[in-house]
């Protein structure tokens, strides 16, 4: 007898899947976390609950300041795992490292060999047990031997973000065009956007040039190649020059413009929202994402703050609902979830075509 | 009036201060659980054992912000909920490849360990479940595969229980939908009930 699908029936098919028992190699996973805990620092040392929020957590964030703010004065280490490791990196602005007049050259825990020519900038978006960066400028060779994680390092340049997978490579941003050489291994070239985006794979030995804008390739584009020579030698030519970003930084404190509250009559839609346009809906963006980020990051009462510098990336449809966002770089977990909702449930005014917005802001505790 | 500190597992205790036998032993305690719940929310995806790691190392890091306010399990559980989904938020940042590979291969020829079928029936199904938005996504695998009551997902996803059941209701509306619109679902959902006497299936009117 036939029946229609229906929830009952859906449930029954929910309980087979229940019913599977997954199979793991235990073993193995309990080696990699304990390994992966060897790179940890200590836990804070738990005290009284009441305690917690304030001695604890002030002697967290002045570590974490203290690591996090890389000063010139500060002598540069070789190995950034080291300079840059900590459990906030991703809550905290990131250090750049700068190549004026010679190549910087540094390595991370034995697996990961960056060489960045001159004149060149990078940043370090993420360094533990992955490595995240983004070339603002210039060319980056990369040597990665590790093969046990997946897109163990990416590397974002304009629009083109490149994931690695475990390979000697170099990306060259130059003219608004991202040159992708791959001498040995895989890489994966696509856009840096979030979605339904296409990549390619280019398999060494190879070049593929990339629009930095749009991250889409572009066929035979026309400066030429220079050969790949990258340098493997076992340690650092020269100490990496750590310096604090530069990002452009936006009056917070500025009042966004207001909607009058006059009665106008039907006005034609917009091609795309600007600024302006949106700036009611961007405005209150700011507060709640500096809401979450207060909730999820208290200061401490000694007198020491962390501030975050972020950048969103907002997509929004012709109906005013935002289709994605990206955040640059990501908060940590809880108070991104929380701002990833504040973004995703703002509703912007109409317009003809889709939009994206762009929103630089501050957070402070 | 007094407070009253909440009491914590000893074990978690001593986790608490770095002491990382007595966080193997909490690995052991808990890797059932972990393991079940990642697999679960993920499917059958060869990156589970990564995301495991990915929980317990999460564990390490802020098990300091757990209090015994909540039962230990729950508060697990929201964190393996969590890194599932922040995983799932940068798979979808990530490009898919244009290669052969990568694209769904027509699976015309049988295969004859039942086993292996039955792991592509579930991977089919996973496939279906893909195509939810990731909230409705979320609450129905908790509810339908994991058991858990709407009170119970409430506090992981931090939503009103009330939400929680709209979302399933949602759910389950939006996959018999996607199963009535698509005859090969339909016939998947069939074979994933096997021989049950009940099954809906098309075959039987035949």
């Amino acid at each position: 007898m036939n029946q229609p699908l229906d929830a009952r029936w859906l449930k029954k098919v929910a309980q087979k899947i229940a019913e599977t028992s997954p199979e793991f190699d235990w073993d193995r996973v309990e080696t990699a976390v304990f390994q992966r805990l060897e790179r940890e620092p200590a836990p804070r040392a738990p005290s009284s609950p009441a305690a917690y929020g304030r001695a604890v957590t002030a002697g967290l964030i002045a570590a974490a300041v203290a690591a996090l703010t890389l000063s010139v004065s500060q002598t540069p280490r070789h190995d950034l795992s080291t300079a840059l490791a900590g459990p906030t990196v991703h809550d905290a602005v990131p250090a750049d490292i700068v190549a004026t007049h010679e190549p910087q050259a540094f390595e991370h825990e034995q697996w990961a060999r960056f060489h960045l020519h001159a004149p060149g900038r990078l940043r370090v978006l993420r360094m533990d047990d992955r490595v995240s960066l983004h070339l603002l400028e210039g060319k980056l060779e990369v040597d990665v031997s590790r093969r046990d994680a997946l897109e163990a390092v990416t590397i974002r340049a304009g629009n083109v973000r490149v994931a690695v997978h475990g390979t000697l490579f170099s990306v060259e941003l130059r003219e608004g065009v991202v040159q992708t050489q791959v001498q040995q291994g895989s890489v994966v070239v696509g856009p840096a956007s979030r979605g339904n985006t296409e990549g390619w794979l280019l398999i060494g030995p190879s070049t593929g040039y990339f629009d930095a804008t749009i991250g889409q390739r572009v066929a035979g584009h026309s400066y030429v190649d220079q050969p790949l020579v990258l340098h493997r030698s076992e340690t650092p030519s020269s100490p990496p020059v750590i310096v604090q970003p530069t990002q452009p930084q936006r009056d917070l404190s500025a009042p966004s413009p207001v909607a009058s509250p006059k009665i106008r009559p039907p006005q034609p839609l917009p091609n795309a929202l600007d600024d302006h346009l949106a700036a009611t809906t961007l405005q209150a963006i700011r507060q709640n994402i500096t809401a979450c980020y207060r909730r999820h990051l208290p200061s401490s009462n000694e007198g020491v703050t962390i501030h975050a510098q972020i950048h969103i990336s907002i997509h929004v449809a012709p109906d005013g609902h935002v289709t994605f966002a990206r955040f640059d770089p990501p908060l940590s977990p809880r108070a991104q979830s929380c701002a990833s909702e504040a973004v995703q449930n703002a509703a912007f005014p109409s317009a003809r075509e889709s939009s994206v917005l762009e929103l630089s802001m501050q957070l402070s505790p | 009036m007094a407070a009253f500190a909440p009491k914590v597992d000893p074990l978690i205790s001593r986790c608490q201060l770095g002491d990382k036998t007595a966080f193997r032993e909490l690995f052991h305690r808990h890797r059932g659980d972990v393991g079940r719940i990642v697999q679960r929310m993920l499917g059958p995806v060869p990156e589970v054992e990564d995301i495991i790691q990915d929980v317990f190392i999460q564990v390490y890091r802020t098990l300091q912000d757990f209090q015994g306010n909540s039962k230990f399990s729950t508060w697990l559980y929201r964190v393996a909920v969590n890194t599932v989904l922040m995983h799932r938020r940068a798979q979808q940042s990530r490009p898919v490849l244009v290669a052969e590979s990568t694209r769904p291969v027509p699976n015309d020829r049988l295969e004859p360990d039942e086993e292996a079928a039955r792991r592509e029936r579930i991977r089919a199904f996973y496939a279906v479940l893909d195509r939810l938005p990731e909230k409705k996504r979320t609450v129905f695998i908790l509810h339908e595969i994991e058991g858990m009551n709407p009170k119970e997902i409430a506090s992981l996803v931090h939503a009103p229980a009330l939400t929680v059941r709209t979302r399933l209701f949602y759910a389950r509306r939006d996959i018999l939908r996607m199963m009535q619109q698509e005859p090969a679902l339909a016939s998947l959902a069939s074979e994933l009930l096997g021989s049950d006497d009940d099954q809906p299936s098309s075959e039987e009117e035949s």
